[in-house]
This record gives structure tokens, C-alpha cells and sequence, in this order.
């Protein structure tokens, strides 16, 4: 490496499958530490990129579970803390309570739901050194990016950049 | 996938995709139009506040309620703009399970008239209390009086359900409108702009990790907002499953209110997708299928609608109980009679115009209908709470005093004004329609072959 603090490799394509062709062969020469982005989810890069963490799901049904353990414990709290006694009706009416519990689960589950989301992509981060990419610019807008990233074993900055503009429409060197 | 249509142009490229929606709050154009609107809305919030302090000067006698009626404006109001609401999170969560691209031209603006509707609803309960300074006393806190709600009561369940619906609906607009607010922050040309919506963005970078797990988390936020649909208005027909008055106590009432609150969201929705088609120009983003789409919809739960009046008054007559018929009557032919024929008139008869495709197709017909629909609704729920009340079980109750004074009017009207500033204030700033999964809709029936 001519430099050594450079964050990586931005590689530009006008296409969503040129973007997953290039990730898909980045993968079978080597590369492991990728980042591809695009303006809308696109599913198939979930495969060569090992995008199968379902975290953020657990994040949710904990917040469900979580939430409706703590709307029925609340409502069997205060009335044990206040017990009015109307014509020795039960005390703990299950089925009147789950109205309540179901509402809290569902808030309490998008809550948690939303807050894993932020938790495990790491945002809010206002800036970040990609931005700094004229590139990167349109990665929101139309254009599809690869980001090889100079931790990875095998990069190397000349043969690397090499590789992807055998693909891209251009490279970009990203300093940190 | 690509089996399903998005009914958009399909020469739309990326590109010009966010050009259209992201470049209208950057450089807005209709700067004349916009101002128009937000004035009449100023205007209208006026009116809501004078009302407002009037009515918190002199107190709830300033209404018409009186002993037999005591539930009136504030509650009918109240179940109204909160049935509006739920059209927006069933297009925008049911149809998103469903797997149903067209939604993504309108979901942005129907989750956004959501968020206000909830506001204009849960504004109602508050006014109508006596002593509205005690609001607080509906959320359980421990309180020195060791007071709890009675979570036994519908009213308990009620601001639960409020509180809920306001949170996931805002949770659920927002992280769905986050990258577009981040394609805003690339687009846009001034400092003050960058700075507007970086911050909105929380500098989202459209990494394929992040839309992993972005995917997942709002789907799952969708598969629990549609469940809340139907409890929150399942939930406020308990509220007069509660009370002791005849005629409130149909099983069918759950069921009839849930078509009822999407019916007529689905003609707001359609109202506003005609009114910002033609304001913003996306006559190619909100194509007349997509209109076609809104009011067959419209005809659809009109028609469950229409079942549940089918089923109140058979339920009422085949009870044989003299006191629900005696409502029956009053609704069909006593002094608020007019409420429930102009139901009939505007939600079952005017209604069926939507058969014929020239008028779902043509903007100013299906607006037409979808504000019959509306006044019809509210009509609706009118006949439904109002007209029990004046027939209570004792004869020396039966009361024909209720009429709604000025300031009911005023506070109702008002909250117009409580709905449409925001709603331009959005109009200005946030993308009205949903850029990138537009631009998603394109690639999925693209099917992977690329223009």
C-alpha cells in the first residue's frame, strides 16, 4: 500500500446486476470485507454478501414479548395496589386486560424493533469517510456501488483497483 | 414478484425518479399554490384555537350536550378522523405484506394523512372532558392518590389505543421515509438543506447490510400495525358496547366499524392522491390505475359498510326487544332521521358510481364520490351515537334538544386547520411520495433485465 490510510475502493456501476455481478465475483476471488450500496434493497445481494443476520427480528419479538409481559404485569399490579371489589367479580380479569397488553406488545415491539434497526446498522452517524466520495454522491440517487475495503486480506490497492475497473464505470480511492 | 403491477410508466428511469419526487421539496415550485393552502389552513387552526380557549374559559356548557346526550360532537368527531387514519396503515402495511407494488406511489402521503388524523382524533377526548387539565389522569402513573385507571373500561383501553396508534404510525412513516430523506441530503443545493435533512437522515448510506436489516424491521413493524388496525376501532365500538343505551349494542358493531374507519380513510386517501397529483404534477407517479385501484377499494368496503347497516337494523327488528326498536325507528324516521337517510344517500347510493371505470379514472368524479363518502361517514357515526341517546329506556328522558351549537361547529371545523398545516408544511418539505421504493417497484418488475 502506497498510503496506508485509505478507508477503500469505490467501484461505480450504472446497473443493479452489474452491481451484484461484480459482488458476486469479488466473492469467489477472495474479497470478504464488502460493502455494496444501492438506492432501494435489492434481495439478491443478500446471498453473496451472508446478509442473513435476523437480529433485528429478535429485537422485535423481544420488544412484543417484553411489552405484553409489562402491560398485563401493570394492570394486575394496580389492582392488587387498589383492589375495588365489585360484586365480587374476579379481581383479575384476564380477558378484559389483554386488550391493554396487546397494545403495549405492539408498541413496545415497534419500539424495539426500530431501535435494533438503528442499533445494529450503527446510526445515527452523520458523517462518515464515503461521503467524502464524489461517487458516492449518487448512491442514494441511481447509481449502484461496491466499497472493497482496505482491511481486507487480500486488497491491495494497485491490483485491486485494477480488478474492479475491469468492471466498473469508475474507481475511486477513499481516504479516511 | 414482477407478476404483480406497479401500474407505473415503464421507461421511468432511476434517475428521473428521484428528479420528480426528491427535486419538488428542494426547489419548490407551486410557491403561489403552496401558500394559498397553508393560509386557508392557518386560517382554520385560528378558528380552532379561538374555539379552543372559549371553550376552556367557559367550559363544556358552551356545547349543546345535555344530560341524555352527553356524548355528542366531541365523541362522533373523535371516531371519525381516527377511522380516517386507518386507511393509511392498511395501504401502506397490509398491502406492503400482500406484496402489492402499486401501494408505493400512495403510501407515503396515506401515512402521513394517518399521523394527522390520529392527532385531530385524540384532540377530542381531551376537549370534552370537564376538568381538561386532568387528562393525565387516564395514563397510569402512581400517583399520590393511589389511583389507577380502570383497565376494565373501553375509556382505559382508549387512550392506549391512541397513544399506540401515534407512536407505530410515526415510527412506521419515519424509518420509511429515512432514505429518502437521505437521497434530499444528496440532492440538495444549499447548506441549510444539507443540513434539514442530514440530520433527518441519520446519515442512512443505503449499504446493502443496512436495507438487510431495514427490510426486516419494517415488515415486522407492518405485520404489527395491522393486528392495531383492526383493535383500535374494534376498541372505540366497545366503548359504546359498554354504555346501557339501546341500539349500541349490535355484535356486527366491531366488523362495521373497522370497514367503516378504512371506507372512508380510503376516500380521504383518494381525495389527497387527486388533489397532490395535480398540484405537484405526478400525473406519471400516481397513475389513473392507481386512482382505479382507490376507488375500487372505496367500493369494496362500502359494500361491508353497507352490510353493517344491513346487519344493525335486522338485528334490531329480529331482537323483538321494544326499546331497540323503538331506536330503529328513531333512526329511520325520527327528528335525526336525516343523519342516517344521508348516510344511506352518500355512502351506499352515490357509491355505486364507482362501477363504472370513467369515474374511478377521472380525478374530479372519484374526488366527487370520495367526499360524498366522507360526509357520509360522519353522517354515519352521527346516526349511530347521537340518536340512542335521545332514546334512553325511560320515557321522561326521550329528548329532541340536542343540536349542536356554534362553537361545536367551530371546534370541528377547526380541526381542519389542526390537519392541513402540517399537512402542507409536509408538502413543502418531505418527498410525498416514497422515491426509492418507487424506484424498487421499477427494479422488481424489471425483473433483472436492465433499460
Amino acid at each position: 500500500m502506497t498510503e496506508p490510510c485509505a478507508y477503500g475502493l469505490l467501484a461505480d456501476f450504472a446497473s443493479p446486476e452489474e452491481l451484484i455481478d461484480a459482488t458476486r465475483a469479488a466473492r469467489s476471488v477472495g474479497y470478504c470485507r464488502l460493502e455494496a450500496f444501492s438506492p432501494f434493497p435489492i434481495a439478491a445481494l443478500d446471498e453473496p454478501l451472508q446478509l442473513n443476520d435476523r437480529r433485528v427480528l429478535w429485537f422485535g419479538v423481544a420488544g412484543v414479548l417484553l411489552g405484553g409481559l409489562f402491560g398485563f404485569g401493570m394492570q394486575v399490579y394496580a389492582n392488587l395496589d387498589y383492589p375495588l371489589d365489585i360484586g365480587a367479580r374476579p379481581l383479575i380479569a384476564v380477558p378484559a386486560f389483554l386488550v391493554v397488553t396487546f397494545l403495549l406488545a405492539v408498541l413496545f415491539g415497534a419500539l424495539f424493533s426500530v431501535f435494533g434497526l438503528y442499533w445494529l446498522c450503527r446510526l445515527p452517524l452523520l458523517h462518515h469517510p464515503l461521503f467524502e466520495a464524489d461517487a458516492f454522491k449518487r448512491a442514494m440517487d441511481d447509481r449502484f456501488l461496491l466499497c472493497i475495503r482496505s482491511d481486507d486480506p487480500c486488497f491491495d490497492e494497485v491490483e485491486t483497483s485494477l480488478w474492479l475497473a475491469d468492471r466498473a464505470i469508475s474507481v475511486t480511492r477513499v481516504s479516511t | 414478484m414482477a407478476a404483480t403491477p406497479h401500474f407505473l410508466p415503464g421507461d421511468l428511469a432511476y434517475g428521473s425518479v428521484s428528479e420528480q419526487i426528491i427535486d419538488t421539496p428542494l426547489a419548490f415550485a407551486q410557491r403561489r399554490g403552496w401558500w394559498i393552502l397553508l393560509g386557508i389552513g392557518m386560517a382554520l387552526l385560528m378558528l380552532w384555537v379561538v374555539s379552543i380557549i372559549v371553550l376552556f374559559y367557559n367550559g363544556v356548557g358552551v356545547w349543546g350536550n345535555n344530560v341524555p346526550v352527553s356524548w355528542a360532537f366531541a365523541i362522533l368527531n373523535y371516531m371519525w378522523w381516527l377511522g380516517i387514519g386507518h386507511a393509511g396503515t392498511f395501504i401502506s402495511a397490509l398491502l406492503l405484506l400482500l406484496d402489492r407494488p402499486w401501494r408505493n406511489s400512495l403510501n407515503r402521503l396515506a401515512e402521513l394523512m394517518t399521523l394527522m388524523a390520529v392527532v385531530c382524533a385524540g384532540v377530542f377526548p381531551v376537549l370534552h372532558l370537564g376538568r381538561p387539565w386532568l387528562f393525565f389522569y387516564t395514563a397510569p402513573y402512581p400517583s399520590t392518590l393511589g389511583l389507577w385507571p380502570q383497565f376494565r373500561s373501553p375509556t382505559s383501553w382508549d387512550f392506549f389505543a391512541v397513544v399506540t396508534y401515534l407512536a407505530v404510525s410515526l415510527l412506521f412513516v419515519y424509518i420509511g421515509a429515512v432514505p429518502d430523506f437521505a437521497t434530499a441530503r444528496d440532492r440538495a443545493r444549499t447548506r441549510w438543506q444539507q443540513l434539514f435533512y442530514g440530520i433527518l437522515a441519520l446519515g442512512w448510506r443505503g449499504a446493502a447490510s443496512h436495507w438487510a436489516h431495514w427490510r426486516r424491521a419494517y415488515r415486522f413493524i407492518a405485520l404489527l400495525a395491522v393486528p392495531l388496525v383492526f383493535s383500535v376501532s374494534s376498541g372505540y365500538s366497545f366503548l359504546l358496547g359498554l354504555a346501557l343505551e339501546p341500539g349500541w349494542h349490535s355484535t356486527v358493531f366491531p366488523p362495521y366499524f373497522v370497514a367503516g374507519a378504512v371506507f372512508s380513510g380510503f376516500a380521504l386517501v383518494a381525495v389527497i392522491a387527486c388533489g397532490l397529483r395535480r398540484f405537484l404534477g405526478f400525473e406519471r407517479l400516481i397513475t389513473r390505475r392507481h386512482l382505479d385501484q382507490l376507488g375500487r377499494l372505496i367500493l369494496a368496503t362500502g359494500w361491508l359498510t353497507s352490510y353493517g347497516y344491513i346487519a344493525d337494523m335486522f338485528t334490531a327488528f329480529y331482537s323483538g326487544e321494544a326499546q331497540e326498536l323503538h331506536v330503529a325507528m328513531t333512526r329511520l324516521s325520527g327528528p335525526t332521521a336525516w343523519s342516517f337517510w344521508l348516510a344511506i344517500f352518500c355512502n351506499v347510493v352515490v357509491l355505486q358510481a364507482l362501477w363504472w371505470r370513467r369515474v374511478r379514472c377521472t380525478p374530479g368524479l372519484l374526488v366527487g364520490v370520495s367526499m360524498a363518502v366522507l360526509v357520509g361517514m360522519w353522517a354515519e357515526r352521527f346516526m349511530l351515537i347521537i340518536t340512542p341517546m335521545t332514546r334512553d329506556f325511560m320515557p321522561s328522558i326521550w329528548s329532541n334538544a340536542y343540536t349542536p351549537t356554534f362553537w361545536e361547529w367551530a371546534v370541528f371545523i377547526g380541526t381542519f386547520g389542526l390537519f392541513l398545516v402540517p399537512f402542507a408544511l409536509f408538502i413543502r418539505f418531505v418527498p410525498m411520495v416514497s422515491c426509492f421504493e418507487i424506484k424498487e417497484a421499477l427494479y422488481n418488475a424489471r425483473g433483472g433485465k436492465h433499460d
